[in-house]
């Protein structure tokens, strides 16, 4: 018994003393900085980060990696070829390291000789992240949707729960799609998503109460789609949209989803009633958003007129000719008092640079608009070309922004509520799975090197089999569980009221003529 | 002596039956994952039954070697069986019931046929048995203890609250609007019958002598064997698919084309993966010599199988459709559960498309176990090197279809086999010959004269001093010489003997419908003369795509 015993404590003082393995005393030194992953050589990340666990590429059996502290402390980690920091040091390491950098120098044994490459640096911001963020994970499938689900993510660890996952009520015959998750300005009191086919809806949550409404009406092409929570009012604006679904036969970009139809709506939650926003013919509208201080809706719009009605359906024309759709940004002001909107006004004319524009969304402050631009379409997210650009919406130049674009797909992005990072989707990793990414912006409105959403085990993106998308930041977990969002999906809907509008008078363009700067 | 070979003959006959069935045992493991490591056991664990799914997915993997697997789960049914005696005191011919839930568990395995493309449950070959077993062993383990301190035969009540503890999701044949409830029989069957062998021992009755018992022995197991090998599924056509399946996934075109000779009543399936045989083969003028009507197949129930489901991946793979090789694979995957096979395609999906990053990412996850590894060492030098991926079989097969250089934004509808014979069918700008040979065949198989009549034109522009090809003639004299057909064909050297046998053809046709002979009866009677040529196959032959 004394013997476990003694063994047992020895087991223990070894594992402490593996916590902070030594640096090797004897090797040689490399020319360049290590091959890791997930890259965060020279990033800038937030003080409140989980920790930035990494691997190390090549033929490495050993490793030991020594960050060192602005105030010239150090400390170091690392096993076999990952190097896996403890939380409460991590965290002690960035509040010690704020405002400024945490070199890493990186040792690794390969071919049973140690090389310490060189070092990179870690900067850490002075301001903070949001604490959580949502997201959908979804497999990169195409039609199919089992095993979807909307999650949480405590960004200073590695804490993810469902927020609500579709198989706690789907089956074979009421299968159910969830998407669309969106808060009101960045609290999780009032929020929605949708639910599509079985048990559908839209599950609206008013001061952590949820309730599912139907936004169908006669009057409007579907219920709501792509929401925007008015910052301050119960309102939501959605886009109504038609769509359909088709696939590339060679094009990396697989998978193109096009709107035969769509319109812009406005919820008012207290009334339970639906009155569109803009219906123009021939135009596409999508993608609402609010400025702010709630006095903007921005929104994307393609204009499509159709040139072979008498032959093919529409659904065949927009397949026929989908690099001819092209979404520009547009924006009406807001009159809350009169629930009404003025006429409408162009923010950026993608289609004039043959581009087209989705997703925008402004920056906390109101200075600058984030977009996706691609070639065509609205579905960016499976486009290898599509970036993300930035303009400033004092000087309307826009531009592609720097440091955070890859040759693979950006989409998906957003705003921090302190507007000092963003978080978008990318498949940069390997073209087919998105990952989260995060970037520092700073004050004179550069992006930083983004990097990914850490998780405990830097294998974990290989091994992880879902995308990720429509990350949103939030100031607090979402209250309701899994189990209420359930009862209440199983529930009938809450039929919304449709109120009529004039959307189609408020047809006059003002261009504000964007200049467009490509980097 | 004897009563070890009467207690060792059903699990011997239990193994022969699976042994029967070793071509789907096969797709079995095909058809299930298991990647080693933390994450995947803790992604299974987070679902019902979860650890009998990991340890069901880890065993299915051993259906590799249809013996192996055979070997190990019989062996968990004997132990199950043996486990039983001990638990419920079971002696003589009572012995016999126990083997009940074991012939239960049995019929599980190879009764579901078709069902095996859509059950949604990973490892379902093995979770059901081994998660039987642990309902056993935790009540023979309690029993055990109970007898040390307390004489009681409690073991049937042990056990449901064993079985109701550690019971595996109870499986679900469901697909769309058809769910059978026979399938789940076994289910039922298996612990019932636990419970029963409490009652069996109250029954006092005993064969008079020694040999009888054994009589009565002997002819139940036999009954047992008999029964589970009737309640199998061995519908031939589906047996054929499989093993096609697996001659075209390692390009073997010569064991493909040796099963679609053997068959007599095809699927369409299996005339598809004949005809992927004969295209790289240079074989595909001889597509309607060989038979190419097809039937639906017998799927032994209500259930609707699509081709998408089954070998979807496969056909888009072998027809050089790549991005709709993956997608199915990818739906399939995502919509029933994650398949080796269909990782395997999406590799080498991604490594023709260049898209080697992913292609990586899927073999490492296949490294990842038990017995892909091997394939991934054969396929790994291609990401490294474009140069091994040049000289693969399969790229040499491909890539004369591949046109790199042409996209098109499409919809299949779930119907792969129309979508791939249409797209052929309307290729214009055919690059090479097999692209040629590709969208004539396609329009013959679509009997579409126009589109036939267009690439004739063509191949005889392309190929002027070459003979045409015995079925081009004979499409070429029934479409192509119409007053509707948009070529001139009145100059063309048709072959002597082609241009008498169609017109003993279209003799023979008119002399049996004016005796008043149907349609239908004719070309019965006209097949055993004129099956091979394309005119039968024109107006009786059927295709039935799904």
């Amino acid at each position: 018994m004394k013997k476990t015993l003694y063994m047992v404590i020895l087991a223990l003082a070894f594992v402490a003393c593996t916590k902070h393995p030594k640096i090797p005393a004897n090797y040689e030194t490399v020319g360049s900085q290590p091959d890791i992953y997930p890259d965060y050589k020279e990033v800038v990340v937030p003080p409140n980060i989980a920790p930035l666990n990494f691997g190390i590429r090549g033929n490495v059996t050993d490793c030991v990696a020594q960050f060192t502290l602005p105030n010239n402390q150090t400390i170091t980690f690392g096993s076999g070829n990952k190097v896996l920091i403890d939380e409460g040091d991590w965290h002690d390491m960035l509040a010690a390291a704020r405002g400024g950098d945490i070199k890493v120098e990186v040792f690794a044994l390969e071919n049973n000789r140690w090389r310490a490459y060189m070092p990179f640096n870690i900067r850490v911001a002075k301001e903070e992240i949001d604490p959580y963020i949502s997201y959908r994970l979804i497999f990169p499938s195409y039609v199919a949707y089992e095993m979807l689900s909307i999650c949480q993510r405590n960004l200073s660890n590695f804490d993810e729960k469902d927020i609500y996952n579709n198989m706690i009520i789907s089956g074979e015959k009421d299968g159910q799609c969830i998407n669309c998750h969106s808060y009101q300005n960045y609290g999780t009191a009032n929020m929605q998503f949708h639910m599509r086919q079985g048990h559908g809806g839209t599950m609206l949550v008013v001061n952590n109460v949820p309730q599912k409404i139907d936004l169908k009406t006669d009057s409007t092409i579907s219920a709501g789609v792509y929401p925007a929570w008015h910052p301050t009012l119960p309102l939501i604006a959605y886009s109504t949209n038609h769509t359909g679904q088709s696939f590339h036969t060679r094009s990396k970009a697989k998978i193109e989803v096009q709107d035969s139809e769509s319109d812009v709506i406005l919820y008012d939650i207290e009334k339970n009633e639906v009155r569109l926003v803009s219906a123009e013919p021939n135009e596409l509208e999508c993608f609402p958003t609010w400025s702010p201080d709630g006095k903007y809706l921005y929104f994307c719009s393609a204009h499509f007129e159709r040139q072979m009605p008498d032959s093919i359906p529409i659904t065949g024309e927009m397949i026929e000719r989908y690099q001819d759709l092209h979404y520009d940004i547009y924006r009406k002001s807001f009159d809350a008092k009169k629930l009404s909107f003025g006429p409408t006004e162009v923010v950026y004319k993608a289609s004039e640079d043959s581009l087209s524009a989705t997703f925008p969304r402004i920056s906390p402050d109101g200075r600058y608009l984030l977009t996706g631009i691609g070639a065509f379409g609205c579905f960016h997210v499976w486009h290898p070309d599509a970036d993300l650009y930035l303009m400033d919406l004092q000087s309307k130049q826009i531009r592609k922004l720097e440091n955070v674009n890859s040759d693979y797909a950006e989409s998906y992005h957003n705003w921090s509520s302190n507007g000092r990072w963003m978080i978008f989707i990318s498949r940069r990793n390997d073209s087919n799975f998105s990952r989260l990414y995060i970037a520092y912006f700073d004050q004179r409105g550069m992006a930083h090197k983004a990097f990914a959403l850490p998780q405990r085990d830097p294998d974990f993106y290989t091994y992880f089999m879902r995308s990720y998308n429509v990350p949103e930041f939030m100031k607090e977990p979402v209250q309701v569980t899994p189990q209420e969002f359930a009862s209440e999906a199983r529930k009938p809907a809450k039929k919304a009221t449709y109120v009529s509008t004039d959307a189609h008078s408020g047809a006059s363009i003002q261009n504000q003529e964007a200049k467009h700067t490509v980097n | 002596m004897k009563k070890a070979i009467y207690t060792l003959l059903f699990p011997l006959a239990a193994y022969l039956i699976l042994l029967l069935h070793a071509d789907y045992l096969h797709a079995v493991a095909e058809g299930d994952m298991f990647i080693s490591g933390q994450a995947f056991f803790e992604n299974t664990l987070r679902t019902q039954g979860g650890l009998w799914t990991w340890i069901g997915c880890y065993l299915t993997q051993f259906f590799t070697y249809p013996w192996l697997g055979a070997i190990i789960i019989t062996a968990i049914w004997t132990a199950t069986y043996f486990l039983l005696i001990d638990a419920f005191r079971l002696k003589g011919w009572q012995c016999l019931i126990a083997w009940i839930p074991v012939f239960a568990l049995l019929v599980s395995v190879i009764d579901i046929g078709y069902w095996m493309y859509y059950i949604k449950m990973p490892g379902y070959w093995f979770s059901q048995s081994v998660s039987f077993f642990a309902a056993v062993l935790t009540t023979w383990v309690i029993v055990r203890l109970i007898r040390l301190v307390w004489n009681k035969d409690i073991a049937w009540i042990v056990f449901i609250i064993a079985y109701f503890a550690m019971m595996q999701q109870f499986p679900v044949f469901h697909h769309r609007h058809y769910e059978n409830h026979l399938l789940q029989v076994p289910f039922v069957v298996a612990p019932i019958s636990v419970v029963l062998l409490s009652l069996v021992r109250l029954v006092k009755w005993e064969p008079r002598t020694k040999w009888a018992t054994e009589i009565v022995t002997f002819v139940a197991l036999i009954v047992f064997a008999a029964t589970a090998y009737l309640l199998s599924f061995r519908n031939y056509n589906f047996h054929a698919e499989i093993r096609m399946q697996t001659a075209v996934e390692a390009c073997e075109w010569d064991k493909v084309l040796k099963e679609a000779s053997a068959a007599k009543n095809p699927t369409s399936l299996m005339v598809v993966f004949k005809n992927i045989a004969l295209l790289h083969t240079d074989r595909l003028t001889e597509m309607f010599k060989t038979n190419n009507c097809s039937s639906l197949p017998d799927t032994g129930d209500s259930l609707t199988v699509r081709i998408a489901q089954i070998a979807g991946p496969l056909i888009y793979y072998y027809f050089a459709q790549i991005n709709y090789a993956y997608r199915w694979a990818m739906e399939n995957n995502v919509q029933y559960r994650l398949q080796a096979r269909n990782l395997k395609t999406m590799a080498r999906c991604a490594i023709m498309n260049h898209e080697l990053d992913v292609a990586a990412k899927y073999m490492t996850v296949l490294s990842k176990s038990t017995f892909n590894k091997s394939w991934v060492r054969e396929y790994e030098p291609m990401l490294h090197n474009a140069k091994n991926l040049r000289e693969s079989k399969e790229y040499l097969c491909i890539a004369p279809l591949l046109n790199e250089d042409v996209n098109a934004l499409d919809i299949d509808n779930s119907l792969p086999v129309q979508w791939i014979i249409s797209h052929y069918a309307d290729l214009i700008n055919t690059k090479n010959r097999k692209q040629d040979n590709m969208a004539l065949c396609a329009s013959l198989w679509l009997k579409d004269e126009y589109a036939f009549c267009i690439h004739f034109y063509n191949y005889s522009k392309n190929y002027p001093s070459e003979p045409v090809p015995e079925l081009y003639q004979q499409a070429a004299i029934l479409l192509g010489t119409s007053e509707q057909s948009p070529i001139n064909l009145d100059n063309f050297p048709f072959d002597q003997l082609i241009t008498t046998r169609f017109e003993n053809f279209n003799s023979d046709y008119a002399s049996m419908s004016n005796m008043g002979i149907n349609h239908k009866e004719i070309g019965t009677r006209m097949r055993d003369v004129y099956g091979d040529t394309y005119w039968w196959y024109y107006y009786f032959g059927d295709f039935k795509a799904y």
